[in-house]
């Protein structure tokens, strides 16, 4: 019995939706793809050589440090999105950047959820290269910077790994993004809070569509992380 | 070449003490003990991996002990080959040469006469994850000898290898010794490996330099109990010397008296090494024979290696003959047979207490 079922409804009008590009769908999707891929551009940026520091350099209480990130994959995203709002409120510190309830925003938010996951991943890819390795390396005439950089591309899977869970993480979550950006269509709506309010809405044929589409990211880079680590 | 003077260095759970010792130009010297004993933070020390607490590092006479690894012209071969496993075969050999700053071309042309002495040309474009494990220690010892190391550093080279290939890098390992006169330091726990390549030694245990010097002697004449035990005599007996006749004396051991050649004199507590190779077997009561140790006993057990057999006989104490298995077989020797020993009052070393 396919008429009345709203759920197969749903599913129908939803790969129609995808397949005739509908507006709505299309800019929600390039808007989360846009928000995420900045945020985790900037998170490596600031991530990646921070974490090399953090192998190549012996320092008291570095191992609390490791332990730390860790724990901070874990981080809710609600509550970095509360602590990213009252920063960027107008009573807050940055309030005077603007940037609350604009997609900028959100790609602060995003950058501070995933910076310690990209950091955490990047000392643990930098890890995998043995010490014998890095001695070998260093016998061979390299000199120290020279060594750095040359165990840095041989770990340059294993830190693209790390990047693309940061991305993963970033593009799923809805808590930051739904505080920080307020869902306001047209401006600050991603796929994850344009999902969670069709549902309450119980347009179930958009959210279904968008969830689609989510799941397709999802899958694509997993795809991509299955062939990154095949290297 | 290279001397440790009194260098002292403590890593983790691993410490040299008081090492003093000196490789010269042109020696295969082999770094031997335990597992555990230090053997690598050496290799690594002399590579300039570790800064000694104590002590000093000269090469050719002007301390180094603080020169960095990239100046010391050293090159190091782990267990592990520890190849890149994101380049091809060629960067890999290269790299040595590109950190030094030659272009990427021309170090490739650099070493292409390497990969076809070592017979990997036709793996040029590979990556090492691709390759046997006799493949990928022919390309790190290539890698290695690209950098024109004054000395060579490896760290248990032949461990991973199947037999086969452990006897192929062998012969690689004496011709780069012998015909190009490198000079190479190894760490290994393999007395055959020392047999075959050393010319000379040094046995680490615990941290300490206990041996050192040519390999034939540390291996024949240890200087003590823990030394003998480790460099695989096979026959260790202690005992008290109760007559010394002009440098022939006469040793109780386990019950049983011995001859051997040695100063020790009368109440001295000393250590028999005899080995296996030196011991004459006889099946039944024997012969008489110029030998002053003749014991009587029976076989105990017989364990075939290859060509060669290790008879065990129990005389009061349990000695181990070597002998061929076609000998094995002509005497019929089985776990049972009365046998008589012989050996040599010379083939025994005497390892004096104060030694």
């Amino acid at each position: 019995m396919v008429n009345g079922n709203p759920i197969i409804e749903g599913f129908i009008e939803a790969i129609e939706l995808i397949i005739t590009l509908d507006p709505q769908v299309v800019e929600i999707t390039i808007r989360s793809l846009y928000v995420s891929l900045t945020a985790t551009f900037f998170a490596a940026l600031i991530a990646l050589p921070l974490g090399a520091l953090i192998y190549f350099y012996e320092f008291r209480g570095k191992h609390a440090v490791v332990s730390t990130l860790q724990t901070l994959y874990a981080l809710p995203t609600v509550i970095v999105g509360l602590v990213i709002f009252l920063l960027l409120s107008n009573v807050g510190p940055f309030g005077f950047l603007r940037f609350l309830y604009t997609p900028g925003g959100m790609i602060v938010a995003q950058t501070v959820l995933i910076i310690p996951l990209l950091m955490g991943l990047t000392v643990s890819a930098l890890s995998g290269i043995d010490r014998d390795k890095r001695y070998t390396i260093t016998a061979l005439g390299a000199s120290r910077l020279q060594t750095v950089m040359t165990i840095i591309a041989e770990a340059r899977f294993a830190v693209m790994s790390g990047v693309l869970l940061g991305f993963g993480r970033a593009i799923a979550e809805v808590g930051t993004v739904m505080i920080v950006g307020g869902n306001i269509r047209g401006a600050t709506r991603v796929l994850t809070t344009a999902i969670a309010l069709n549902t309450s809405m119980a347009n179930y044929s958009l959210s279904i569509a968008l969830g689609i589409i989510l799941l397709a990211v999802a899958l694509g880079v997993n795809i991509a992380l299955s062939l990154v680590q095949r290297r | 070449m290279i001397e440790f003077d009194r260098v002292s260095l403590a890593l983790g759970s691993f410490r040299l003490n008081d090492v003093s010792l000196t490789i010269r130009k042109g020696d295969y010297y082999f770094i031997v003990g335990p597992s555990g004993a230090g053997k690598t933070v050496l290799l690594e020390a002399i590579a300039g991996l570790h800064r000694p607490d104590s002590g000093r590092v000269l090469l050719r006479g002007e301390e180094i002990t603080a020169l960095p690894p990239e100046k010391r012209k050293v090159a190091l071969v782990y267990q592990d080959y520890s190849l890149f496993p994101n380049m091809r075969v060629s960067d890999n050999v290269s790299y040595g040469l590109r950190v030094q700053g030659m272009g990427k071309k021309e170090a490739r042309a650099e070493v292409a006469p390497l990969l076809e002495r070592f017979g990997i040309a036709h793996l040029t474009d590979r990556y090492p994850g691709t390759l046997s494990g006799g493949e990928q220690q022919r390309v790190a010892l290539a890698r290695a000898i690209a950098v024109k190391p004054d000395i060579l550093l490896l760290d248990e080279p032949l461990s991973a290898l199947d037999p086969v290939t452990q006897e192929k890098f062998i012969d690689d390992l004496r011709r780069l010794h012998r015909e190009d006169g490198l000079t190479v330091v190894q760490v290994s726990h393999s007395r055959r490996e020392a047999h075959l390549l050393a010319t000379r030694m040094a046995v680490i245990i615990d941290g300490a330099l206990v041996d050192e010097g040519k390999a034939g002697i540390v291996l024949n004449t240890p200087k003590s109990r823990e030394v003998a035990s480790f460099v695989g005599i096979e026959n260790i007996l202690d005992g008290t010397v109760t007559a010394n006749e002009d440098g022939l004396a006469t040793v109780v051991a386990g019950g049983l008296v011995f001859e051997a050649v040695t100063d020790a004199t009368a109440g001295e507590e000393v250590t028999l090494c005899i080995r296996a190779d030196d011991v004459v077997l006889a099946a039944g009561g024997g012969r008489r024979t110029s030998a002053r140790n003749t014991l009587a006993g029976t076989v105990v057990q017989v364990v075939e290696n290859g060509p060669v057999a290790e008879v065990r006989v129990d005389a009061g104490v349990t000695l181990t003959a070597v002998l061929t298995r076609r000998s094995v077989q002509d005497l019929g020797i089985v776990s049972g047979t009365p046998a008589t020993l012989s050996v040599k009052a010379t083939a025994i070393h005497v390892i004096r207490s104060f030694s």
